[in-house]
């Protein structure tokens, strides 16, 4: 990205963001540490506009490139990072190699556990790692990684996802054992919670799984009383409302997870502000599916985001319909996870 | 003494209200705030809110610099208008917190021009006593949802039961309350002290302390959100 379409960036976030106190900017790439002068200049020239509002700074790094001077200087803008770590070099360097061909664990951990220990007390706030998780490796393994003695000593919070498909040719397959183990580790993470067994080891962030559903658990038994008259099925956003993506050309996109080469994805650019028309579009892409969609139990649960429904580039109903199912499985573990929580929690009094 | 007040923003709003209906000697005759911010600031606010900070030097004898400790990001700023002030032969009254060397070269600043340097922070507060009971009346504020202004409802509190004569004292949140000659409570009883009866004991060591001080009727003591 050049300097001048990240200043158009930065000036068109400022000036759609004026009511609001605390914006926010991330840094995506590839690795945004490879412009790190940009990235100085981007946060300076922020720090200058955005002057009287509580600006935050996120980034996610591979960490190869982390020196001490840009340590010191992420700690202080105070940037909020996520360390891209799948396990431990023996998963993590199958697909993260630096450009010599050579695995880029070492560096990355090392990095990782610096960047912790200069940010002190705030650490567990701005630094934690984000872990990959394919199906086409042993997940024993990768959870291996926290059994080094840092995380026993470290509260670090890790997030996790299994890797995407979405834009693959060849689509990732889930071996039944791979299956069976995850399905374990959540499994451990409801006797942990209920208290049935004790000194349970767990990868760090099924604990924030934990908390995930329980905080499903208590939207789940607020309920609600009927449909309203007009409505949409959940996991869309509303593009560009609350954050948006710009790519190095200047393009607006409704986030960083959707494909920058599909033309249904584009609303808008830098320069000539949001395509209205494509944000409509965006809204709306449920109509493509309406009847069905109104006859589906889950759907104000609906996982389905904007990105779902892109077909090469075009919004079509086949591909949004392609997603059912694996939307509708979600649903149906939360309501199983929700009764496992509902029924272990609750105490039963015999009477006579 | 005609006064500018930095950075404003709607937290300062109630404190700017209650010292220009009150008979205090301060009158803020300009808000100031960040061009970014103008926006954002609410339209009932009882002076002008301007951007330029240079040009409202001119209307002013005393600059008022506010607690901003939510903005990381604007303490520089705020050193340079403290020392643009003091530059321009005006008095400067501080609740913001600073770094000891810019607080000792302000005061030096000042006492060379022959300027006032109020720096208005919290007390530095140390002593655990034993549990008192107080004579005055105290009556509790907090905020248990976020649409209720309670910095607000602290400064008109203070001010109706002031105007029926009682001689009442705040204790609020943040450093703002100086402003008014409040009291702020000092972040360590919330911060530092861990166990829930040492935060008990601090908290009533310190009102102790204001009553002893002031002699007030009636104390209203504003919780931080956290401890509502």
């Amino acid at each position: 990205m050049t300097w001048e379409v990240a200043k158009q960036a930065i000036d068109f976030f400022a000036e759609h963001s004026k009511s609001f106190q605390s914006p926010t900017i991330s840094f995506y790439g590839g690795e945004p540490l490879i412009v790190f002068d940009m990235l100085k200049k981007c946060v300076k020239y922020c720090e200058e506009l955005f002057l009287g509002k509580d600006i935050s700074f996120f980034m996610t790094t591979n960490a190869t490139l982390m020196t001490d001077e840009i340590i010191d200087f992420l700690a202080e803008h105070r940037f909020h990072l996520l360390f891209s770590i799948d396990g431990p070099a023996s998963i993590h360097d199958i697909n993260r190699k630096r450009s010599d061909g050579t695995g880029s664990f070492a560096s990355a951990f090392s990095a990782f556990k610096k960047t912790y220990e200069r940010y002190g007390k705030d650490a567990a706030e701005y630094v934690r790692i984000n872990m990959v998780i394919s199906p086409v490796n042993d997940i024993d393994e990768s959870f291996s990684l926290f059994d080094d003695k840092f995380f026993r000593n470290n509260n670090v919070v890790v997030s996790s996802s299994l890797a995407d498909d979405e834009y693959l040719a060849n689509k990732l397959t889930y071996s039944a054992e791979f299956e069976a183990k995850y399905n374990y580790y959540y499994f451990l993470s409801f006797l942990n919670e209920m208290k049935l067994v004790e000194g349970i080891k767990l990868p760090p962030f099924f604990k924030y799984k934990m908390m995930v559903f329980k905080r499903e658990y208590l939207q789940f038994k607020r309920g609600i009383n009927s449909l309203p008259d007009v409505t949409t099925p959940g996991g869309s956003c509303i593009s560009g409302h609350s954050k948006f993506f710009v790519n190095v050309k200047g393009d607006i996109f409704p986030c960083e997870r959707v494909s920058e080469i599909s033309e249904c994805m584009k609303i808008g650019n830098i320069y000539e502000g949001f395509d209205y028309d494509m944000v409509r579009k965006h809204l709306n892409v449920s109509q493509l599916t309406a009847d069905k969609c109104k006859n589906c139990y889950a759907m104000l649960h609906c996982s389905m985001c904007q990105g779902h429904s892109d077909d090469n580039g075009k919004f079509t109903a086949e591909r949004r319909l392609s997603y059912c199912k694996s939307s509708r499985n979600v649903f149906d573990s939360k309501i199983k996870n929700c009764i496992l929580l509902k029924e272990t929690k609750t105490k039963y009094t015999w009477r006579p | 003494m005609n006064c500018i007040i930095y950075p404003c923003s709607n937290d300062v709003i109630p404190f700017i209200d209650y010292i220009n209906s009150s008979e205090s000697e301060l009158q803020i005759v300009k808000a100031v705030c960040p061009i970014i911010c103008r926006s954002m600031i609410a339209d009932d606010i009882c002076c002008d809110v301007v951007t330029d900070f240079r040009a409202s030097l001119d209307e002013c004898d005393t600059v008022i610099i506010c607690d901003y400790k939510r903005i990381r990001s604007m303490y520089n700023d705020i050193i340079s208008k403290i020392n643009l002030s003091l530059e321009f032969g005006k008095n400067v009254i501080c609740c913001a917190e600073l770094k000891d060397d810019d607080l000792k070269k302000a005061k030096g600043i000042a006492d060379e021009k022959k300027l006032k340097f109020e720096y208005r922070q919290q007390w530095d507060y140390h002593e655990v006593k034993c549990y008192e009971k107080q004579e005055s009346v105290i009556i509790g504020i907090g905020s248990l949802f976020s649409a209720v202004n309670t910095d607000k409802l602290f400064c008109n509190i203070i001010k109706k039961l002031n105007e029926c004569g009682y001689k009442t004292v705040g204790i609020g949140t943040n450093s703002n309350n100086m402003l008014i000659d409040c009291y702020s409570l000092p972040d360590k009883i919330f911060t530092s002290v861990k166990r829930s009866d040492e935060k008990v004991l601090y908290l009533n060591d310190f009102i102790n302390d204001v009553e002893l001080r002031k002699c007030p009727d009636i104390i209203v003591l504003q919780f931080p959100r956290r401890n509502v």
